[in-house]
């Protein structure tokens, strides 16, 4: 080992990250969490569909505790400002009651789908349900989006998420601030528990309508904005996760840059030649 | 005899004394008064007045994290318009007026909260820096705060700035 003070060389250093991130979960150690984000297309100062994913798993020999909360870190620059995205809003109650097709077209923003576990007696069953976000009316002044899961009865009902975007004091990062309440099972049954979700916020398969010339005429709304440069390690995204036993668990990803609009080094115009 | 001279002598020193540096004092403060006056292009003197602008405009581009808008003002000052609305996160952005008119131009730039909600965005900040050329060439900010809308289905955007400002 090293003492202090003195530098590892790369190949030690790298072979010292590789030992550390293959070091698997001890007994009672708190859950772990994966996360991957794509961005289509990823074309800097453009509009893009993002898709993120998440995927929990419990330490070893423990089971996955109900999650309480997740926090989303968009990379810098990045909002619904700028986007099409959300030209409407729906609300948590007329989702509840009517379901997707009470909120107006223009609201729905993304889709995706969710994997819960559901105890039933001594097995746990699997079960996917289909998430949609819809734009919401702002609360505290904080822009508002929904996730609703389509969850079929009678495994799961259908539930309402609310995620706020929030930004910390002395901080430019946004972040889509997710409390998850319990996800209601049997009755007197315990939670189901969220396992994983997939979701993309973006044009993709959305269609809006907008009057031209007295027809209405569908177009593909622009997505979330790309900043115009690729910050150096690429678009980062973290994720945190909170439990309802107080266990946290937390993952990070990156979209490298496109090919060529990698920043260069110490802003020399040559950046690093052999 | 002696010892009267070097008391009047005392006396005289100490009066010359306190008169010295009531001048230096004096001095000191009339040159701060000059600096300020100087640094604050001549307008220390000059209250401050009124400000209130309301820009009509429309969304000229838009593109990864920035939006601009071109218009009119009516208020204070009458003339074109153009802002331009730098996102920095989900919830803060930095905006940029520029106005002109026949007399001078006039550049603000300010920092805002913001929110969405569906098609329309909501900012709320103030103006942080103000200047100008021509008859706004002394054009100094007071204390302006600025709200407005940006309509994301319409284009149209409108801002209504308040405050007091040195003309």
């Amino acid at each position: 080992m090293p003492r202090a003070g003195q530098r590892l060389s790369a190949p030690a250093l790298v072979l010292s990250l590789l030992a550390l991130s293959l070091t698997p979960p001890v007994a009672g150690a708190a859950p772990q969490a994966t996360l991957t984000a794509k961005l289509r297309p990823e074309k800097l100062g453009a509009a893009t569909a993002v898709s993120i994913a998440f995927h929990l798993q419990p330490g070893l020999g423990e089971a996955l505790p109900p999650l309480s909360n997740f926090a989303l870190r968009l990379p810098r620059g990045m909002g619904f400002a700028a986007s099409e995205l959300g030209l409407a809003t729906c609300s948590p109650s007329r989702l509840l009651a009517l379901g997707a097709g009470g909120c107006p077209r223009e609201a729905l923003m993304g889709n995706g789908s969710a994997q819960v576990r559901v105890p039933f007696g001594n097995e746990v069953v699997s079960e996917r349900a289909r998430v949609l976000i819809f734009m919401a009316k702002p609360v505290a002044e904080q822009t508002t989006t929904l996730f609703y899961f389509d969850g079929r009865a009678p495994v799961i009902a259908p539930i309402v998420l609310q995620s706020q975007v929030v930004t910390p004091e002395g901080s430019s990062d946004s972040i889509l601030e997710t409390p998850v309440q319990a996800i209601p099972t049997a009755p007197d049954g315990p939670e189901a528990t969220m396992v994983a979700l997939r979701s993309t916020i973006g044009p993709g398969s959305l269609r809006y309508y907008r009057r031209v010339g007295g027809r209405r005429v569908p177009y593909r709304p622009e997505g979330l904005s790309l900043p115009g440069r690729c910050p150096h390690g690429g678009f980062r995204f973290a994720a945190s996760f909170r439990f309802v036993d107080g266990s946290q668990a937390r993952a990070r990803t990156a979209v490298p840059c496109p090919p060529g609009q990698e920043p260069r080094r110490g802003g020399s115009k040559g950046g690093m030649r052999r | 005899m002696l010892a009267g001279e070097v008391g009047s002598l005392r006396r005289l020193l100490v009066v010359s004394a306190a008169a010295l540096i009531a001048a230096v004092a004096f001095a000191w403060i009339a040159a701060g008064s000059m600096s300020a006056y100087a640094s604050d292009g001549g307008t220390a003197k000059a209250s401050a007045q009124n400000f209130e602008e309301s820009l009509r405009m429309r969304i000229t581009k838009k593109d990864g994290k920035h939006v601009a808008a071109k218009g009119s003002a009516s208020g204070t000052i009458d003339g074109k318009i153009s802002l331009k609305l730098h996102m920095v996160n989900g919830s803060k952005a930095t905006a940029t007026f520029h106005g002109h008119n026949s007399h001078g131009a006039i550049t603000g730039t300010g920092v805002a909260k913001y929110h969405v909600s569906g098609a329309v965005s909501y900012y709320t900040g103030k103006i942080t820096s103000l200047e100008g050329d021509g008859k706004y060439a002394h054009a100094a900010s007071r204390g302006i705060s600025f709200s407005g809308t940006v309509n994301r289905r319409t284009y149209r955007v409108k801002m209504s700035l308040a405050g007091r400002w040195h003309a």
